[in-house]
């Protein structure tokens, strides 16, 4: 299957960041469900298991192959998000699961890799022709209407990772900054007319984040809970399974979007900190595969995954330590949940395909 | 297709950003972790530590014997926690079922956001027994104590009434309430976010340390009479209202003080405001006669009369252009018989000899004008007339006790200082504060206020007021075999700023023994209907409360009886016959050669006085009160039923407030629970009957015996 020369290639320690990641999370996992620590390890482990076959197979195919095929991709994308919208179930007021069988899947999370694959893609064949804001309506549109139709499950925060997305890899193709600038502005501006377009409690966690003690019960809880849970862990941590606040119920969803609550609370700063270094290796290395690509394509195409991965880190710690509003992005790696581990298997699969086949291999 | 040199700094400047917006975040770690810890780590312990506050019990309230006049039972109540309930609406709609109480309420309680709630409280123990049976999860009962009062109304105004979180909102409940109430404990407790205590948590506790206890000048057995005898002249003058003092005059200790109205403090709010008001010592009215004693008690002292001095009463007397009537013309009378006769021309006389200064500074020595200083709440000053307005015609109407008002409280203490050798003392109506343990903290001795008037004076005045009750207008309130001295009074009322003819306040003021005074009494009946002179309608109240003190205190009569010589009949002992059904009540009296009298309606006696035990003189009338037997609200006793049939024992357990469940027919041979287990009040006895054998039968017919 492997060419063994393209193995030797690998990037060796973003997988063993990975490795490492999703070990420490299989504890954290078990703490953060004090009823029974079995019970999401038991499913994690399946998808890890099933993560890792994703993560094989997405290497073994060379990623010059996917550009040929990312139309295809671009409307199933968009199909299964209809389906989404259309015959989804509801969970907490948003419908984003899809059923398949016994699984339930979550289109939008598999939508963040395909958006990168054809926007990369895009972007690398046209990037020289985009000289007018006027040429980059074509790419908008790409983006927008998935991103639209993500809008409308609800899902903020995934929607929120398109328009990061669509920004940084315009940004790296190399688009001028005047019409970066003018979308980052006109973004700005939007911004109220969207916000009154959001459901009230989204409203709700945006005001909340400016000032948690506004409703310290209702919206404003789960942050105040996760730093004080945070907070009491200090420079040593209370201990795996020894953290009051996780193990005794005060915080909210710990297993899944406030994992890092956890993390803080039990393992401590040295640790937590320690965990976003594993973090800034593979976004590091992630971003030195952009620089070392064998194409444009290559280049966009770890652009996105790192900016995926960045935002999704950035976004989510800093909710749980106060600095970022509530929009329930998981924790890459970490957080319990199987859709998420799957697409980031797959996106780090890509990432060292790129970063794999960055040579001409002469046979 | 190379990247362009743009693309590579475009990928150099993401990746200073990227490492920018990581180190921000790390800072944010630090500043939360290291640098902030404390604060969070404080605020995590918080929010697991409950802290329960632990209620102490409130002091209790007896008389001068130890006898309970406020009690605390203990009473459930309904809690719920709504963190620990995961189908609200099915707990609300048994919990509303259980309580009587509608169900959308009870939602919005069982649903709230709190770990803690009130639902009802102080609920009966038959709601209680439902609530418990429903066994429904994040629902608790909670016992709280509340206040009892076990004799009803007696001695309500002295007593007042504790609220719902036993706070005193009147009367002594309110005065003392600081030392009734003690201090709350506390127990913290480490608990989860559901409020589940954790094993193995941090745990304190802080006991509670119960209210002090306080002990009354009151006398029940005293206050009983008080009570009673109010009743009575309110029946029997369809008066507005009434009132009764009885103190000892040698300590201005309180021993009975009631008023009709008058209210239960079990059911404060269930009467209006104005009966809880307490008349005796709030009521400004005037006294009219009665306050001929301070005349009196002045000119003598003053010197300005002697009781030799004559008077002649045409009928009236002309002062300034005033001409002031007197009831009667009494014509020439020595002062003894003025007083005697209560003639308001010989008063007038003596006090115009006095200057309105000297009369004003033995008015406001013997305490009118100011606050007495009992602790009671609520005491007025009355009203004088400020000295300056104070003309000849104004000083020889308040010679005789118009234009002047004074409370009941005032009186009794003024004719206290008489009886106690013109020393006046502040009232006084606790006696001691004893700890929870027992142990007396504080104890009240008498205070002498001052000496209004030497005690010659004093006992010239109690030899005049003893003429009164012997051969004057308070012949009513002689008691043969006693020395009593007193005083009558009857005043008109004003209404609209003129007196009336029709509304009057009839008083008689007293005490006794003359050689060695143990008792003083006021009795003010406000507007009765039909005869309203003091003599008549007040006179009697007093010797009757006075009768029966002496007796019950034991006091032997100073003068041989001229009719009867009963000290040499043999005494006879009282024997109690309360809870005993009127039937057999009577036997057990007529077996004494008691006579009896029954008051009220009902199938047991409820109250009798005198009380058991006190010895009496053969003939003595026992005043026996029927009534219905109050299911006590706490625990009661379970009788024993042995032998009883069916409709015996279904009665006798209805009467305590305990419900039959019969098993068998026949006479009862076995109870559950046994005979003397105190259960709650509503419980089921369960009886097993068994038709009757040779030699049981006779003994099953008899009636109940006393419990």
């Amino acid at each position: 299957m492997f060419d063994r020369r393209l193995l030797k290639n690998l990037d060796y320690v973003i997988m063993g960041a990975v490795a490492a990641l999703t070990t420490i999370s299989l504890f954290v996992i078990m703490s953060a469900s004090p009823e029974d620590p079995f019970y999401f390890v038991k499913r994690q482990l399946l998808w890890i298991a099933v993560g890792l076959v994703a993560f094989i197979i997405t290497l073994s195919i060379d990623y010059h192959d996917l550009s040929r095929y990312t139309r295809h991709l671009y409307y199933l994308n968009l199909a299964l998000l209809v389906a989404t919208l259309l015959l989804g179930s509801e969970a907490k007021g948003a419908q984003r699961w899809l059923q398949i069988g016994p699984v339930a899947l979550q289109p939008s999370e598999f939508a963040k890799i395909i958006i990168i694959v054809t926007l990369a893609q895009l972007l690398s064949e046209k990037a020289p022709e985009l000289r007018t804001l006027r040429d980059l309506v074509p790419v908008f549109i790409h983006v927008g209407v998935p991103m639209l139709l993500i809008l409308k499950q609800p899902d903020l925060g995934t929607s929120l990772v398109f328009a990061a997305l669509l920004f940084v890899m315009l940004f790296v193709a190399g688009v001028r900054w005047q019409h970066l600038a003018a979308v980052a502005l006109s973004g700005v501006a939007a911004a109220p007319v969207l916000f009154h377009f959001l459901k009230d409690y989204q409203k709700k966690r945006l005001l909340a984040f400016i000032d948690p003690n506004i409703d310290p019960t209702g919206a404003g809880y789960h942050v105040i809970q996760s730093m004080i849970a945070i907070g009491s862990g200090r420079l040593w941590g209370k201990g795996l399974f020894g953290g009051t606040q996780n193990r005794l119920g005060f915080l909210p969803e710990q297993h899944t979007d406030f994992i890092f609550s956890v993390i803080g609370e039990e393992l401590g700063f040295l640790r937590a900190a320690g965990i976003l270094i594993l973090y800034f290796i593979i976004i590091y290395r992630g971003i030195r595969v952009a620089a070392k690509a064998r194409d444009d394509f290559g280049t966009l195409l770890a652009t996105g995954v790192v900016t995926m991965l960045t935002f999704h880190v950035l976004v989510n710690v800093g909710m749980t330590t106060g600095i970022m509003p509530v929009t329930g992005i998981p924790l890459p790696f970490m957080s319990y949940g199987g859709s998420s581990y799957l697409t980031n298997m797959i996106a780090v699969g890509l990432l060292l395909n790129v970063h794999m086949r960055r040579q001409k291999i002469l046979f | 297709m190379k990247q362009t040199l743009l693309m590579r700094r475009r990928i150099a400047i993401f990746l200073l950003l990227v490492t920018l917006a990581y180190s921000g975040l790390a800072a944010r770690l630090f500043y939360l972790q290291v640098l902030n810890n404390a604060r969070y780590r404080s605020e995590a312990l918080a929010q697991r530590l409950r802290e329960i506050e632990i209620q102490p019990k409130r002091g209790i309230i007896t008389d001068r014997n130890g006898k309970k006049l406020a009690i605390n039972v203990s009473l459930d109540s309904v809690v719920v926690n709504p963190r620990q309930i995961s189908d609200p609406e099915k707990v609300a709609r048994e919990l509303a079922a259980a309580l009587e109480m509608p169900v959308d309420q009870v939602l919005a309680k069982v649903k709230k956001n709190t770990s803690f709630e009130w639902v009802q409280r102080k609920i009966d123990p038959a709601k209680a027994k439902r609530v418990r049976d429903l066994k429904l999860d994040g629902v608790y009962l909670v016992e709280e104590s509340e206040r009892f009062y076990p004799n009803g109304t007696l001695a309500a105004h002295v007593l007042g009434f504790a609220g719902i979180d036993n706070q005193g909102l009147e009367g002594l409940e309110l005065v003392y309430d600081k030392e009734l109430r003690g201090t709350p404990g506390r127990f913290i407790g480490e608990t989860d976010a559901y409020g589940r205590e954790i094993p193995g948590g941090k745990k304190q506790y802080v006991p509670s340390k119960n209210g002090d206890n306080l002990v009354l000048t009151l006398d029940e057995v005293i206050q009983h009479i008080a009570e009673r005898e109010l009743d009575r002249v309110m029946q029997e003058t369809q008066a507005k209202g009434a009132t009764i003092i009885v103190t000892n005059p040698r300590t201005g200790e309180i021993l009975a003080l009631a008023n009709r109205p008058t209210f239960n403090p079990n059911k404060p709010l269930a009467v209006p405001e104005i009966n809880r008001r307490n008349l005796a010592v709030w009521y400004n009215y005037e006294p009219g006669s009665t306050f001929k004693i301070v005349t009196a008690a002045a000119a003598i002292e003053d010197g300005v009369v002697k009781e030799s001095d004559r008077f002649y009463c045409r009928g009236g007397l002309q002062v300034a252009d005033h001409y002031i009537g007197c009831v009667a013309a009494h014509g020439s009378q020595t002062f003894a018989e003025v007083v005697k006769n209560s003639c308001n021309v010989g008063f007038m006389t003596v006090g115009l000899r006095m200057s309105k200064e000297r009369f004003y500074h033995y008015i406001t020595a013997f305490g009118f004008g100011s606050v007495p200083g009992s602790d009671l709440p609520g005491e007025a000053e009355g009203i004088l007339l400020p000295l300056d307005r104070v003309g000849p015609v104004e000083q020889a109407n308040i010679s005789f006790g118009q234009g002047i008002a004074v409370t009941p409280l005032q009186m009794i203490t003024m004719v206290g200082a008489i009886a106690n050798h013109g020393v006046l003392l502040k009232p006084q109506i606790v006696r001691e504060i004893r700890d929870d343990s027992g142990k007396v903290i504080k104890s009240f001795a008498p205070v002498e206020v001052r000496q209004v008037v030497s005690p010659s004076t004093a006992d010239r005045v109690t030899r005049l007021l003893e003429g009164v009750v012997e051969e004057g207008t308070g012949r009513q309130a002689k008691i043969p075999g006693y020395r009593l001295a007193g005083k009558t009074g009857t005043a008109q009322k004003i209404v609209g700023g003129h007196y009336v003819s029709d509304k009057h306040v009839a008083s008689f003021i007293g005490f006794g023994p003359v050689d060695d005074p143990r008792l003083a009494v006021l009795v003010v009946v406000d507007e009765p209907k039909g005869a309203y002179y003091g003599g008549v309608v007040a006179a009697p109240v007093f010797k009757r409360v006075m009768e029966d003190s002496l007796r019950y205190l034991g006091i032997p009569p100073s003068v041989p009886p001229e009719e009867k010589k009963e000290n040499t009949e043999p005494a006879v002992e009282v024997p109690g016959v309360v809870n005993l059904p009127p039937e057999a009540a009577k036997k057990v009296l007529e077996d004494r050669g008691l006579p009896y009298k029954l008051e009220g309606e009902g199938s047991v006696i409820i109250d009798q006085t005198p009380p058991p035990g006190t010895v009496v003189a053969p003939g003595t009338r026992i005043i026996l009160v029927q009534g219905e037997a109050k299911p006590s609200p706490g625990v009661v006793t379970v009788p024993n039923l042995r032998g009883q049939t069916i409709r015996q024992a279904a009665q006798t357990l209805a009467e305590i407030g305990l419900t039959l469940k019969p098993v068998g027919t026949g006479l009862a041979v076995r109870q559950d629970p046994a005979p003397r287990t105190r259960v709650p009040a509503g419980s089921l006895v369960v009886v097993e009957f068994q038709p009757p054998t040779a030699d049981e039968q006779g003994e099953g017919a008899g009636p109940p015996t006393t419990p």
